[in-house]
């Protein structure tokens, strides 16, 4: 049994030790949780196969039409490795915006809030132990059918390193992103829809299925300037680049992004909070 | 004729409750005509960047996506039930369909509607008539072959589903395979060959429900109007049987509820 202690001091920094204990402790148990439905992870492989298939059969009928060794500086094996290491950042999402809506709909939210530990950090714990579970899932069978498929690619141990961990703070800015779709079902009726939304605007603007260097011109300097692209384009480029061009513009960009969607969607939760009423029955 | 008439009489039920509930169902529309249109944009920046692949173009993709978009939305806005059906048997929730004097198969497909399918099905539509630039014939010819694909798409959800009842649970696998049957229907078919191809017109019958489809919509071809028929009765068969050879194995489950 995993068990969390009191807030074991006062002030900012007990808190904060409180809530990392917190944390731990729910991503502990989902994570044992993910490992006793290992069965049901591998089956949403099967999809993130068939994609990939598809895709690669897809770019490569493009550099043979094109007949072309190169295309926006990818080589198809690449382009391949890039749309597994996006893949594995989208196909690894947890759609916990919907967790939270029934939540708030139903009032259960009330009797969540007044157990030991946070509303947030329990989610938090929650959805960081089934992330990581189905990101190296999907980074596993990706890796194997591009390897199949067209082979390695050269990756240096550092850049690779530092993808990883820009992956890793854009998972945290995901969350920080749903946590605030979620809470919006205080003031709409339903959620779905804007989660819907916010996942398949990501895709395009991230540079899921084509590298942002390929998008026209004005298209990509729109990408550029938004979040999605660090998020998803990003690690993956950096984790292709031979060298580490860019990270620091990359990480101001995801840091900056986080600062101020954490800021918006902590105002966003302290007014959900006055806002909570509980049903009977 | 009495078949039809209960199937309406569902459809429009399904509709008012769904329109009970006005907020919630036109943003469920809403978000799954954006979600439509954010693929076309993807294919736009496709062929922006690359004007012509293998032959195919922008107006080709338009063309897949408007007859994939409309045949999914219709069927699961007309028989939703055939999408929830591994669910339902897992649950052992048959039971109140079995004892009523009515086909039990069309009963569970037309008895749950999933709303966002009217997005695709208005997506679908309106890409074909802004996109496609149809003639009066060329309309004509998607509304018939839609509601072909529209019956190919519900015949699979139905035999996939059947599967919980060998599995007792298959909603992950019946989700994916449908999720699967979508992704191959919605790309080019030049880029399948060989054995991949073969699985496409039987297993994943995308050929059936797009390629085909899309074919005939760019030239009419009598052969493969005749193959395409005899693919949505082979489809319909193998849906039929698996239900009913799965319904044998059936087992209730012990959940009490009230139908009200």
């Amino acid at each position: 049994m995993t068990s969390v202690r009191g807030h074991g001091g006062r002030g900012v920094v007990g808190i904060a030790a409180y809530r990392m204990r917190v944390i731990q402790a729910y991503f502990v148990v989902h994570l044992r949780d993910q490992m006793a439905y290992l069965g049901e992870v591998a089956l949403g492989g099967i999809i993130l196969a068939v994609f990939l298939f598809v895709l690669t059969q897809l770019w490569q009928a493009t550099f043979r039409f094109q007949g072309a060794d190169t295309l926006g500086g990818y080589t198809l094996a690449q382009v391949i490795w890039y749309l597994v290491l996006t893949e594995a950042f989208i196909t690894s999402r947890v759609a916990f915006a919907r967790k939270i809506d029934t939540d708030v709909r139903t009032g259960d939210l009330a009797y969540a809030l007044v157990r030991p530990g946070g509303y947030v950090s329990a989610h938090f714990g929650a959805y960081l132990a089934e992330r990581l579970v189905r990101f190296a899932f999907a980074l596993l069978v990706g890796g194997v059918l591009a390897l199949l498929s067209v082979g390695p690619v050269p990756v240096g141990p550092v850049p690779l390193l530092v993808g990883l961990a820009a992956s890793l703070v854009a998972m945290l800015l995901d969350f920080v992103m749903v946590l605030g779709i979620g809470l919006g079902a205080f003031w709409i009726e339903d959620t779905s829809s804007i989660y819907l939304i916010y996942t398949r605007v990501s895709m395009i603007l991230g540079g899921l299925l084509i590298p942002i260097d390929l998008f026209p011109d004005t298209v990509g300097a729109i990408a550029r300037a938004l979040p999605f692209a660090a998020m998803i384009h990003g690690p993956a480029r950096l984790v292709l680049s031979s060298g580490l061009a860019d990270v620091s513009g990359l990480f101001t960009m995801l840091g900056g992004s986080l600062a101020l969607a954490g800021g918006l969607v902590w105002w966003e939760y302290g007014v959900a909070r006055r806002r909570v009423t509980a049903q009977g029955g | 004729m009495n078949v039809v008439r209960f199937t309406g009489a569902y459809v429009w039920a399904n509709l008012r409750i769904a329109l009970a509930y006005r907020a919630a169902f036109f943003s469920a529309v809403l978000g799954m005509v954006i979600n439509d249109a954010i693929w076309v944009v993807f294919w736009w920046l496709f062929f922006t960047r690359f004007p012509s692949v293998d032959g195919y173009g922008f107006r080709d993709i338009v063309i897949v996506w408007s007859i994939c978009a409309t045949a999914f939305g219709l069927a699961v806005g007309l028989a939703g039930g055939a999408f929830t059906l591994a669910s339902r048997i897992a649950r052992g929730e048959l039971d109140f369909y079995l004892v009523l004097p009515k086909p039990v198969m069309l009963h569970l497909v037309v008895s749950r509607m999933d709303t966002s399918g009217w997005g695709d099905a208005l997506f679908g539509v309106a890409v074909f008539a802004f996109l496609a630039s149809p003639t009066p014939m060329d309309a004509v010819a998607f509304v018939g072959l839609s509601l072909i694909a529209a019956t190919i798409f519900v015949s699979y959800a139905i035999a996939v589903n059947s599967l919980a009842f060998w599995t007792g649970r298959a909603e992950t696998l019946s989700d994916q395979l449908i999720f699967g049957l979508i992704t191959f229907a919605t790309y080019p078919e030049k880029l399948f060959t060989g054995a991949v191809k073969v699985v496409l017109y039987t297993v994943v019958p995308a050929g059936f429900v797009a390629y085909i489809p899309v074919s005939l919509l760019h030239e009419w071809d009598r052969g493969w109007a005749l193959v395409l028929l005899v693919g949505t009765i082979g489809s319909i068969s193998v849906a039929v049987t698996t239900f009913t050879v799965g319904l044998r194995r059936y087992q209730s489950g012990n959940l009490t509820a009230m139908r009200a």
